[in-house]
């Protein structure tokens, strides 16, 4: 399943995104999370990203984290997430 | 605007006044290091307050003039009048930059004009001594003996997220305090998808911080969000702090995660033996504490809200006491009256206890004045000295927050007509230097505040022409000099010659005798012609409260302010027939005028036969006020009655009595300033 256009990961939109992501995990063994376009993240999103991470992991699900941007990417290296979202 | 921005705000405020005090302090003597290290403390403090919020204009700023005055600091450059004047212009930059911050609204394009040519100002200063630093910055870099090892582990409590603080702005910020070697995301606690509620913060932090903080500075980061974080701090070589940590958190991989991820090492950790100290364990263990300071930032309307409801259950103590006393007249069940009386007395000390509470020191808004003071004296070219006194006389706060602009505007009046210029002094045989004396000190109930100057002193004829001028007197009047120096009072009456931008035009000291009887409080005045002025301003200590003496006329209570009482005489039967029509009684040889309450509130006939004189007195003037029955000493809150009734005569508020009654309290000023108005 391919999920894409989201611009903001961020307190705004984590509930949304919480059963977007669910049903994603529902209907498909491979997810792959386009971030292109993405413009914003902050601690809230990142925390649902680990939790996204960890739940796909646990149901043997793949995940893959794709078009970073470089701004949003930083902000995931501030928070010293990175490796919790398996991108280091 | 949010709790966090208000607390924010604040602080700001404080740390920019230490920081004027200081440069003010060295534009009068020389530096010294304590108003350094202030300074450059209250910078830095702006500069990580405003980080954590993301204020970036204001970090910028600040930075710079952290990295100045750091160099001052460690003695690379000398702090100079220039400097001190320069950095007084970046303190008004920067209320600028936080109320923009605040307020969300960018800078207009002056203040930011002026923000870049005072940054080119300080970095002028910085650059000439960049050379120097070279040499110095290896010496920053290698291991010094002050340096410590912090391990700080945070987590966070349920509502932070909604806080809206930034956690990278706290990592940015010990970033500046020193070097972060390690900064570890704790996962453990996130669940799986279906579990997790977005909204609330289950990630955390392990940080191993190297520097020369103290446990103090440290926990002051987290000054913001103290209530919203669960922090364990400790020096990372505290022998058994890590097992500390772990027994704390209470979380499975912790453990684990800070071997693997080389906090600390696996002998840190002794094998797992139920014999194990908890005590022992607690005492390594350290939890964020509030500020070590013994003092607490509360919002003053909180304080209004409990002093009215503690007010209202004094008043329905009252009532109860009242109706324990009528019901048990002939039983007297002592019981049930000690009970009563005992519940009185509690609930009357824990009212003055959060009474107590609003209560400030006058020094802190004295203080102010000082660059007000200074800035205006060079601004004319005078020379004067200001001295403080009685700083630590405390006021009720909002009393002393509307006192301020009528301070100001006389201090302004002193240094610009009061004080002559240098070289006038000096051709009359004065010191060049002129002073103005800026005292507080309580007296009998209430706070007494003075400005006294060694000027040139009102003068009294000029005074009473323009009063004649401007009809506020009749010439035949018979006035005291006090009289005649209380027209500067009336609005448009002023003698300046010439009108500065400071003061001249008449309009401000009338809104100062407004705003003063306002606060129930007087102001009078002496001067000598040639000698100076000294104005005395008498205030009560708090608006909230009034110990008062209850008298009844016709059907109604009053309250006269026990202050304002000289003493009671009762009208005897006699006095009133040789009375007759007049006015007035004869009180041991003085003829006192009197004031009939009945006629002038519309009251209806007392019941009662017995008339009463309460002797009330304002300033040197006297009036006997005519009531029915007195009834004894009251202490009350006051309560507005509201703008309907805002020019109601002689009635400045009122009070519930513990019958449920209201008694109106008089206003005395006004009612003396009537009959005295009446007479002329």
């Amino acid at each position: 399943m391919y999920l894409k256009d989201i611009q903001g990961i961020t307190i705004y939109e984590v509930q949304t995104l919480k059963v977007l992501f669910l049903d994603a995990i529902e209907e498909s063994k491979e997810i792959i999370l386009d971030m292109q376009g993405l413009e914003k993240i902050d601690i809230v999103g990142i925390q649902l990203l680990i939790s996204f991470v960890k739940t796909t992991k646990s149901k043997n699900i793949e995940l893959k984290l794709q078009n970073i941007p470089e701004n949003i990417y930083k902000q995931i290296e501030l928070s010293h997430c990175e490796n919790a979202l398996g991108l280091a | 605007m949010n709790e966090e921005l208000e607390i924010f705000l604040e602080d700001c405020d404080d740390q920019l006044q230490m920081m004027e005090n200081a440069l003010v302090s060295m534009e009068k003597a020389s530096a010294t290091e304590e108003d350094i290290g202030a300074i450059f403390r209250a910078v830095h403090t702006i500069k990580g307050s405003a980080g954590m919020f993301g204020f970036d204009e204001i970090v910028a700023f600040t930075h710079t003039g952290e990295n100045l005055f750091d160099k001052i600091r460690q003695g690379e450059i000398k702090i100079d009048k220039e400097m001190v004047a320069l950095f007084l212009l970046c303190k008004d930059h920067v209320e600028k930059l936080i109320q923009a911050a605040v307020d969300d609204e960018p800078l207009c394009d002056e203040d930011r004009e002026n923000g870049e040519k005072l940054t080119s100002a300080l970095n002028v200063y910085i650059h000439a001594t960049t050379l120097k630093k070279e040499e110095t910055l290896s010496l920053v870099n290698s291991v010094d003996e002050k340096t410590l090892s912090w391990h700080i582990s945070i987590r966070f409590k349920k509502d932070f997220f909604t806080t809206g603080m930034s956690i990278n702005a706290i990592f940015n910020f010990f970033e500046g305090m020193g070097k972060v070697l390690k900064n570890q995301a704790v996962t453990e606690n996130i669940p799986l998808l279906d579990a997790l509620d977005p909204m609330v913060p289950y990630i955390g932090f392990e940080l191993l911080f190297l520097g020369a903080s103290t446990r103090e500075e440290i926990i002051e980061v987290f000054e913001f969000i103290e209530d919203d974080v669960d922090l364990i701090l400790f020096l990372s070589d505290e022998e058994g702090a890590y097992e500390g940590l772990i027994q704390k958190r209470d979380e499975e991989t912790l453990q684990t995660l800070l071997i693997e991820t080389g906090f600390t090492t696996a002998d840190s950790f002794t094998p797992l033996d139920i014999s194990i100290d908890v005590e022992k364990i607690e005492e390594v263990t350290l939890l964020i504490k509030k500020k070590s300071s013994s003092s607490l930032r509360v919002d003053s309307n909180k304080i209004d809200k409990l002093i009215n409801y503690m007010s209202e259950i004094v008043i329905a103590n009252s009532k109860i006491l009242t109706l324990v006393s009528s019901e048990n007249e002939e039983e007297e069940n002592s019981e049930l009256h000690e009970a009563a009386h005992t519940m009185k007395e509690l609930l009357e000390h824990v009212r003055d206890g959060i009474m107590d509470i609003r209560m400030v020191q006058v020094g802190e808004s004295f203080n102010k004045f000082n660059r007000i003071v200074n800035d205006t004296a060079k601004k004319i070219g005078k020379d004067i000295e200001f001295v403080i006194s009685g700083g630590d006389t405390e006021l009720d706060k909002t009393v002393i927050e509307r006192i301020s602009d009528p301070l100001v505007h006389m201090l302004r009046n002193s240094i610009d007509h009061g004080i002559e210029l240098p070289q006038e002094r000096v051709a009359l045989g004065k010191s060049a230097q002129g002073r103005v004396d800026l005292r507080a000190y309580p007296d009998s109930g209430s706070i007494v505040i003075e400005i006294e100057d060694d000027g040139k002193g009102l003068d009294r004829d000029k005074i009473l022409e323009k009063a004649l001028a401007n009809g506020l007197v009749n010439k035949n009047a018979n006035l005291s000099d006090e009289d005649i120096y209380k027209f500067i009072f009336e609005a448009g009456l002023s003698t300046a010659e010439k009108v500065s931008d400071i003061s001249g035009r008449g309009v401000g000291m009338d809104v100062v005798r407004r705003n003063i009887e306002d606060l129930r409080g007087t102001i009078e005045i002496a001067s000598e012609l040639g000698k100076g002025s000294k104005i005395t301003i008498r205030l009560p200590l708090t608006l909230a409260i009034i110990d008062g003496f209850l008298v009844q006329v016709g059907e109604t209570k009053y309250i006269i302010p026990l202050e304002n009482i000289k003493e009671c005489i009762e009208l005897t039967q006699k006095e009133e027939q040789n009375m007759g029509d007049n006015e007035f009684i004869n009180l041991r040889g003085e003829m006192l005028p009197l004031l009939n309450v009945r006629e002038l509130l519309a009251e209806k006939e007392s019941l009662t036969k017995r008339k009463n004189i309460v002797i009330v007195y304002f300033g040197k003037k006297s009036v006997g006020l005519l009531v029915d029955e007195l009834l004894g000493e009251y202490q009350t809150v006051i309560k507005s009655l509201g703008d309907v009734f805002v020019n109601l005569v002689g009635v400045s508020g009122g009070s519930i009595l513990g019958s449920g009654e209201i008694a109106l309290i008089f206003d005395i000023p006004r009612l003396i300033e009537l009959k005295s108005r009446v007479e002329v």
